[in-house]
């Protein structure tokens, strides 16, 4: 066991340190490509800010605040008299999450007691700056989370608390005909996470929830739409779908560039499509109606998330909307990354937090790390998380991460306020996370509920999301019901105070009551609702700019956004991979090296003439590659007919019509 | 991975960096070995049907890729085990000794409903190195830890000369087939993005 061993070999092409979603990501790209990779983590669980945690293990890291508790310090540390001091900050938020975790990973450490010595005089010890390189120490960010609210509601029964899994960056989705799947096939990464599809889309009206159509078919058979208002819209959907694939009559750029909402308008669009497609569509995050808005979504980037949702619904089988949700949490797809990564031969360590980063004196440009318990590692490229940040810099200090969203958060609280009511400043997500009892619609698992901006308060600019998952996913006991909420803020109260109103909202389901059952009376609904049987409500700060340590060649990536859809994340994730690889294409598909390594056995065996009775049914299996170029075909095809029976459908109606 | 057929079972193997779990597979799997070592790269999952009494199952063997040099596999590596393997090299005494601890690092990240019944299966590899001169972890004792750890079922292996290791993997199929009971959270309607094909009748007729 190398559990607390020193790192063999020392240099690598590529150091990430930690396993959030985009670095996990970027070490499994890099894998892909061949390069060598060392993939560190101070925790020991995968996913940083991305990961999904356990009931107790959300209970612990509410208690502390919302921050991860420190790992004790190891007996091997103590022994071998590796210095710990004046790294306090690092040592602070290297968490060991688990506490149940912490006897079996004592125990491999006893293991490995007697190895001080050989360490200590292990040559990659040497000391860094025999080869003109300076440290720079790291702590790492520990206040990236406010405002931790848990309430536990006395003698509520949750089930097997094992079950669940709540995400820490909570609620996120991803389209069925979104990159991530792309890259999933292409990283090989999709042998390592099933989806659970989203049952249905409901997009609170102020009054009423209503279920978005999933489809143009939905569309055409909505009542709630005249028959002039599907025209509208089956035009408005066959530009879009022209558009994307270069057809029909070209787009004037500034129309493109032009706010989506508004070329909407001038498409004569219904005002409660516009906010379907706006909000429960291309989930834009903030108001749209709202001229003064600097986040206006431009025409061209809503005919994208339009093209993307279309090219979503139908796509697999048992999807019965455009959105995906991942087994067991949100929290798998960095682990699913990280194998494929390490079945490309990246190296993973864990619970190895690092004291500096090493630089060149010269160049400046980062070359390396230094481990907490004395091991330099050296590196061509080092990408890290967020929560990684230099205390001191060549030229006198670097601007820490926290320091920047601690000011910008400090400000006060009126100027805050007026400039959210212009859309600018979010420096928070505000998030919450809830066990229910009981569905919110029955028979229906997997819901998202979008409240567009204003339908809550006054003040709400911003848009907020509920998502509601169950067993169905693998994210709680069967029977349980967890709902995710988020929505982006300024000041520490106005986002919180927003969520609670808007579970309340759900909660009551004031339609339901109108509707499915109108002779109830009131008491006997109200038992019939879902109870809350547990929540916390915290705040995560955003990213404000991630360039910070570009003087140093390291390349951070992003905290998780406020967004629903992964698309901004691989956009940003994407891009840092080819600053640090230019030439180097992001995931290509190459011949997985297990194919290469059977392929030397076969030679082995062949040469040595033995036995031949093997069969190959029962060789290596592994599922069919990717095949990106059928599935769109056969989407496509999909998409023509539905769009012939619609053309039926509208020329059948037309003339009812007339 | 998780939500699977009745008849797909996943099995994982656990233990030290060099025992020989790659080459139990691979042997098992595919009939084949190489004397060279390789730490594990680019070992994923091998697959194989094994008929287990009157039922044809579909048996999934996952490796570590690695990730159990520094041990950090994370829980979605656990998640769904129907059998865990534990694989201890006879000639190397500390691969044995932690044994203890691979167990318990399963049982933790796993979580079984019931651990004490949980399947696991112990293989002793490597007893051909040297004609067995060189071993330093006895029969005995190995059945010893087996016995005192609710009778876990023991084979002495050699993945280099094929010895015992379809015998191994067989009571491995059987044990893992008998967890399949109640123990899954059953999972109706997940979507394996390797797996789908659209199909017209999806989201647009409902």
């Amino acid at each position: 066991m190398e559990m607390d061993g020193f790192i063999e070999p020392n240099s690598f092409d590529l150091i990430v340190l930690g396993t959030g979603f985009p670095e996990s990501i970027l070490a499994a790209a890099a894998a892909n490509a061949g390069c060598s990779v060392l993939h560190l983590d101070h925790q020991d669980f995968y996913g940083a800010h991305w990961t999904s945690l356990t009931l107790p293990q959300f209970r612990t890291w509410a208690a502390a605040g919302g921050s991860f508790d420190p790992p004790p310090a190891s007996p091997k540390e103590q022994d071998s008299g590796v210095s710990i001091t004046s790294s306090g900050s690092v040592l602070e938020s290297a968490g060991d999450l688990k506490s149940s975790d912490k006897s079996s990973a004592d125990s491999f450490v006893d293991q490995s007691n007697g190895k001080v010595n050989e360490e200590i005089s292990n040559p990659s010890a040497q000391d860094p700056r025999e080869i003109g390189l300076e440290t720079i120490e790291v702590k790492y960010d520990n206040d990236l989370y406010s405002d931790v609210q848990l309430r536990e509601v006395e003698g509520a029964d949750l089930g097997a608390l094992r079950f669940y899994n709540l995400d820490l960056s909570g609620p996120r989705l991803t389209f069925c005909g979104s990159h991530l799947v792309n890259l999933l096939l292409r990283s090989g990464a999709n042998h390592y996470v099933e989806f659970k599809g989203v049952d249905a889309t409901y997009l609170w009206t102020g009054t009423v929830l209503s279920a978005v159509p999933s489809s143009r078919a939905d569309i055409f058979k909505d009542k709630s739409l005249s028959l002039s208002d599907k025209r509208f819209l089956m035009r408005f959907f066959r530009l879009v779908t022209d558009h994307a694939n270069g057809e029909g009559a070209e787009i004037p750029k500034e129309t493109l560039d032009s706010p989506f909402v508004e070329f909407m308008r001038l498409q004569n669009l219904p005002a409660s499509m516009q906010s379907i497609i706006l909000y429960a569509i291309a989930l834009v995050d903030t108001d749209q109606f709202d001229e003064s808005s600097p986040y206006r979504l431009t025409t061209e980037d809503g005919f994208r998330k339009l093209t993307l949702y279309l090219s979503s619904v139908g796509k697999f089988t048992n999807a019965p909307t455009a959105f995906l949700y991942p087994l067991y949490g949100a929290g798998e797809l960095p682990q699913a990354f990280c194998r494929s990564s390490a079945v490309n031969g990246a190296l993973y360590v864990l619970r190895r937090p690092i004291k500096a980063v090493l630089v060149d004196k010269e160049t400046s440009e980062c070359r390396g790390v230094h481990t907490l318990n004395g091991q330099s590692l050296y590196c061509k490229k080092l990408i890290v998380g967020p929560s990684v940040v230099p205390t001191s810099g060549p030229e006198g200090g670097l601007p820490s991460l926290a320091k920047e969203i601690s000011h910008s958060v400090d400000a006060p609280v009126e100027a805050a306020s007026v400039k959210s009511s212009l859309g600018e400043a979010y420096t928070k997500v505000a998030r919450y996370i809830c066990i229910t009892d009981k569905s919110l619609f029955e028979g229906q698992t997997t819901l998202l509920v979008i409240f567009p901006p204003k339908t809550i308060s006054v003040n709400q600019s911003a848009v907020v999301r509920a998502m509601q998952l169950s067993n169905a996913a693998a994210v709680c006991p069967d029977g349980k019901y967890l709902l995710q909420l988020s929505t982006l803020c300024s000041d520490a109260a106005d986002g919180e105070e927003i969520l609670k109103t808007a579970v309340d909202i759900l909660l009551a389901r004031p339609d339901e009551q109108k509707s499915v059952t109108p002779e109830t009376n009131e008491e006997s609904y109200l038992s019939s609702s879902p109870k809350v049987l547990w929540s916390v409500a915290f705040k995560q700060a955003l990213q404000t700019e991630s360039k910070k340590l570009t003087r140093l060649g390291i390349a951070v990536c992003d905290l998780p956004n406020g967004a629903l859809d992964c698309e901004g994340v691989l956009t940003a994730t994407e891009k840092i991979f080819t600053e640090c690889f230019p030439d180097t294409e992001f995931f290509k598909k190459v011949v997985r090296p297990q194919e290469d390594e059977f392929e030397e056995f076969d030679e082995e065996v062949e040469a040595s003439a033995e036995e031949e009775q093997n069969t190959a049914t029962d060789s290596l299996q592994k599922p069919v590659p990717a095949k990106d170029g059928d599935s769109k075909q056969q989407n496509m095809e999909g998409e023509a007919l539905e769009e012939k029976a619609l053309s039926e459908e509208e020329e059948k109606a037309k003339a009812e019509d007339s | 991975m998780s939500a699977r057929k009745r008849t797909l079972l996943k099995v994982i193997i656990l233990g030290d960096s060099g025992v020989g779990k790659t080459s139990l597979m691979n042997q098992y799997v595919n009939k084949k070995f190489t004397a060279q070592y390789k730490a594990t790269i680019g070992a994923d999952f091998l697959t194989k049907e094994v008929q287990v009494e009157d039922r044809l199952v579909t048996m999934q063997i996952w490796d570590t890729a690695g990730q159990e040099r520094f041990q950090s596999l994370g829980v979605a590596f656990y998640r769904g085990a129907d059998c865990c393997v534990l694989v201890y090299d006879v000639n190397v005494m500390k691969s044995f000794d932690n044994l203890e601890n691979w167990r318990a690092e399963f049982l933790i990240q796993a979580s079984p409903q019931d651990p004490e019944n949980f399947p696991f299966v112990v293989l002793g590899n490597k007893v051909d190195v040297d004609g067995g001169n060189s071993r330093v972890v006895s029969e005995k004792k190995a059945k010893q830890w087996c016995t005192a750890h609710g009778n876990i079922p023991y084979f002495e292996t050699s993945a280099k000369e094929d010895y015992n290791v379809d015998a191994a993997f067989q009571c491995i199929a059987k044990n893992a087939l008998k967890n399949e009971t109640e123990e899954e959270i059953y999972l109706p309607d997940t979507i394996d993005v390797t797996q789908n094909r659209p199909t017209k009748s999806s989201a647009c007729e409902c």
